[in-house]
């Protein structure tokens, strides 16, 4: 169990996670890829505090840190999209481009 | 006694000016109301010349306004008074049918207050004012019918060529003043030193030949004939024209100052005495015949003036104004009885209308200068004063008498002579109603209200000759200040008298026929010398076409500059607008053109949709990775 292993983990979940942000349409599925590249985060932040500071406590804030941000944008992303599909019927993020400028 | 004289001036000019601006509304009373003033007026003036007052008032800044009645103003405003009563009183049954009689009689004694101011005015100012109303008022009445264009145009050339000629006495009080004669006075006009009293006596001159109707100005009598025959009687004989002549007699120390004035005026009299004498005798019209006699007959009186004869200008002056107020109003009663006032078609007027007849045959006697009557005397008097002077004078002034008979015989031989038996003769037709109302349609009949004016004019103007008698001469002479004149010798009175006879009797035997001369001299004579013509060809001409010639000096100098300055404002104008257009608008517009596609640019990424935009950002950092690997 070496840290160069772990950050490959982080490097893949957060490299797949970013390719299904990218190429999905569905917004589930972009959340999804949004949750795979945080999860990626989160490993490499908790290996980085396991093996090269495992004697402070800061390392720990920031996964948890990381882990409130990801409970939160999960909580708001679905009450969105939610409500997006039942006010339009709509769960592409193609079809819904009001971002438009 | 200063009352008198301001009444004296009053009477006439207020109750006019009342007359006139009440207008229509005074037509019921106007006639008597006018001939009462007119009446009120002559026993003002004959207390005034008892009384010689004198009142002054100040008028202007060292210019005060003078009436006095002086002997030379006696005479004269006893003379326009009896005449303006005379001619009133004879318009008061002229107008009878006529409208507008407010208008006529108003102006009438305007016209006559205004010769009154001019006559007792001590000072050019005062003068100066009441000869302008009197042309004011002449123009006024000459017109008097405008709704005929040809009485309005008769009207306007008589004024404009009396009011050219006025403005001499601008001239002359100008020069005056320049001169040193501030206050204006007349007795004082001689004062100033050598360039300006030539000045003052040409101007003086200018205007008394203009108003007097003296050469070259004489044409303006004979349009002044489309005025009613009482404003032709009034203006001929003691007023206007006598106006000038006055203006001389009064002004004549200004004349004897100057070496060539005297000489000058006299001249210019005995030519208008004997030249309008010859247009006379070419008239073929009563009336033109009577206005052409005029200028003769003043040239007299200019002639008097010219050579010394103060005294004898006045006697002729007085006798001539009855006999001219007479002829003339016995021709109005003939144009409104007849309707004609054609010689050829008044044949045998004067024994269809009797009392006219007497009036107007003793009128031309008169006029004809046959002894014993006024004019006879009077004229040789002033024959007499030219004689003192220059015997070639005499000469003319002699030969002038001869013509004036001829003219005033011819006038009767018309009047008198019965019809033809060829009717042929008698303007083309034997029937009454073809002869008259050429004019204007006559009434058949002469009204009451003109004949006691007519024997009144008449009976003066065949007695007046008592002033040509040797102690009424010198009577006159002390009046008018102007005693020790050389009166005329025995031999004179016969000369004259054998002239006028002789003249006379020729005319006489001649009768209606043609005078053998060449027909152009006639036609010359008959258009009153082409006078008129010749002002036009002279003065009006050049004058009109200066005025062209200025006015297009200001249309394209004077106006043109204006026109280039806005041209050139308008055009800087548009090159400034161009400027703004294409320079400063358009920078701002490229500037907002430019924002505009940036921001188009800038709004391009923002497609709304969110892969799209997590593509952007992972691009976006992917090069601030490469970035910061390659600069570190």
């Amino acid at each position: 169990m070496i840290l160069e292993l772990f950050l490959l983990l982080a490097a893949g979940l957060f490299s797949i996670g970013l390719f299904g942000a990218l190429s999905q349409q569905s917004i589930v599925m972009i959340m999804m890829g949004i949750e795979l590249m945080i999860g990626g985060i989160v490993v490499g932040a908790a290996a980085f505090w396991h093996f090269l500071a495992p004697a402070t406590g800061s390392g720990q804030v920031v996964v948890v840190a990381a882990l409130v941000a990801m409970a939160v944008e999960m909580a708001i992303g679905f009450a969105v999209t939610t409500a997006i599909f039942r006010a339009r019927q709509v769960d592409m993020a193609d079809a819904a481009q009001d971002l438009k400028g | 006694m200063s009352a008198l004289l301001w009444l004296l001036t009053a009477v006439p000019l207020g109750a006019g000016a009342g007359l006139a601006l009440a207008g229509r509304r005074a037509d019921g009373a106007a006639s008597w109301a006018g001939v009462a003033a007119a009446v009120v007026t002559l026993g003002l003036a004959v207390g005034a010349a008892v009384a010689r007052p004198a009142v002054s008032a100040p008028l202007f800044a060292g210019v005060r306004a003078g009436l006095r009645v002086d002997g030379l103003s006696a005479v004269m405003v006893i003379t326009v008074a009896a005449v303006t009563a005379c001619v009133l009183l004879f318009s008061a049954g002229e107008f009878e049918e006529s409208a507008d009689r407010g208008r006529f009689f108003g102006l009438m004694l305007l016209f006559a207050g205004a010769m009154l101011v001019t006559v007792t005015a001590t000072t050019l100012a005062l003068l100066l004012m009441a000869w302008e109303v009197m042309g004011a008022t002449s123009w006024a009445l000459i017109g008097f019918r405008w709704r005929q264009e040809h009485r309005v145009r008769a009207a306007d050339a008589a004024f404009l060529t009396t009011r050219t000629a006025d403005l001499g006495l601008y001239l002359a009080a100008g020069a005056a003043v320049a001169g040193g004669a501030g206050s204006l006075r007349l007795d004082r006009l001689a004062d100033p030193g050598t360039p300006w009293l030539h000045v003052v006596t040409a101007g003086v001159v200018l205007a008394a030949a203009g108003k007097s109707a003296q050469l070259p100005f004489s044409f303006w009598l004979s349009r002044a004939m489309q005025g009613p025959s009482p404003v032709s009687a009034l203006l001929h004989s003691a007023t206007m024209v006598a106006a000038g002549a006055y203006l001389l007699l009064r002004l004549h120390p200004l004349l004897a100052a100057t070496g060539w004035a005297g000489p000058l005026v006299a001249w210019t009299g005995a030519a208008t005495a004997l030249a309008l004498g010859v247009v006379a005798v070419a008239q073929p019209d009563l009336k033109q015949l009577l206005a052409a006699s005029t200028c003769a007959q003043v040239g007299f009186i200019v002639l008097a003036a010219g050579s010394g004869g103060v005294a004898a200008g006045t006697a002729q002056l007085v006798a001539h104004a009855a006999t001219k107020a007479g002829l003339f109003l016995a021709a109005g009663a003939w144009l409104s009885a007849l309707g004609t006032k054609r010689l050829t078609a008044l044949r045998s007027a004067a024994r269809a209308y009797p009392v006219v007849g007497i009036a107007f045959t003793l009128g031309a006697l008169t006029l004809a200068g046959l002894p014993p009557l006024s004019l006879w005397a009077t004229k040789d008097e002033t024959l007499a004063a030219a004689h003192h002077e220059d015997a070639a004078l005499y000469a003319v002034g002699l030969a002038a008498a001869a013509v004036s008979a001829g003219y005033s015989v011819k006038a009767l031989w018309y009047v008198l002579r019965p019809l033809p038996e060829d009717a042929e003769d008698a303007g083309g037709a034997g029937d009454a109603g073809a002869r008259y109302d050429t004019e204007e349609t006559g009434t058949r009949k002469v009204a009451p209200a003109m004949r006691p004016p007519l024997l009144l004019l008449a009976f003066a103007a065949a007695t007046l000759g008592v002033l040509a008698l040797p102690g009424v001469s010198a009577a006159l002479a002390d009046t008018v200040g102007a005693s020790g004149e050389a009166g005329p010798r025995p031999w004179q009175f016969g000369l004259s008298a054998g002239v006028a006879l002789g003249a006379g009797a020729l005319a006489w035997w001649w009768g209606g026929r043609l005078v053998p001369v060449p027909g152009v001299l006639r036609e010359w004579a008959a258009g009153w010398l082409h006078l008129e013509r010749a002002a036009h060809a002279l003065v009006v001409r050049p004058v009109l076409g200066l005025a062209r010639a200025v006015a297009a000096f200001d249309d394209r100098i004077v106006d043109g500059a204006v026109r280039m300055t806005a041209r050139g404002g308008l055009a800087a104008a548009r090159t400034a607008a161009r400027l703004d257009d294409d320079g400063i608008d358009a920078l701002v517009r490229a500037t907002a053109a430019g924002a505009r596609r940036l921001g188009r640019w800038a709004r391009r990424p923002q497609t709304g949709l969110l892969h799209q935009y997590y593509t952007q950002a992972a691009v976006s950092f992917a090069v601030l990775t490469l970035i910061a690997l390659l600069v570190r």
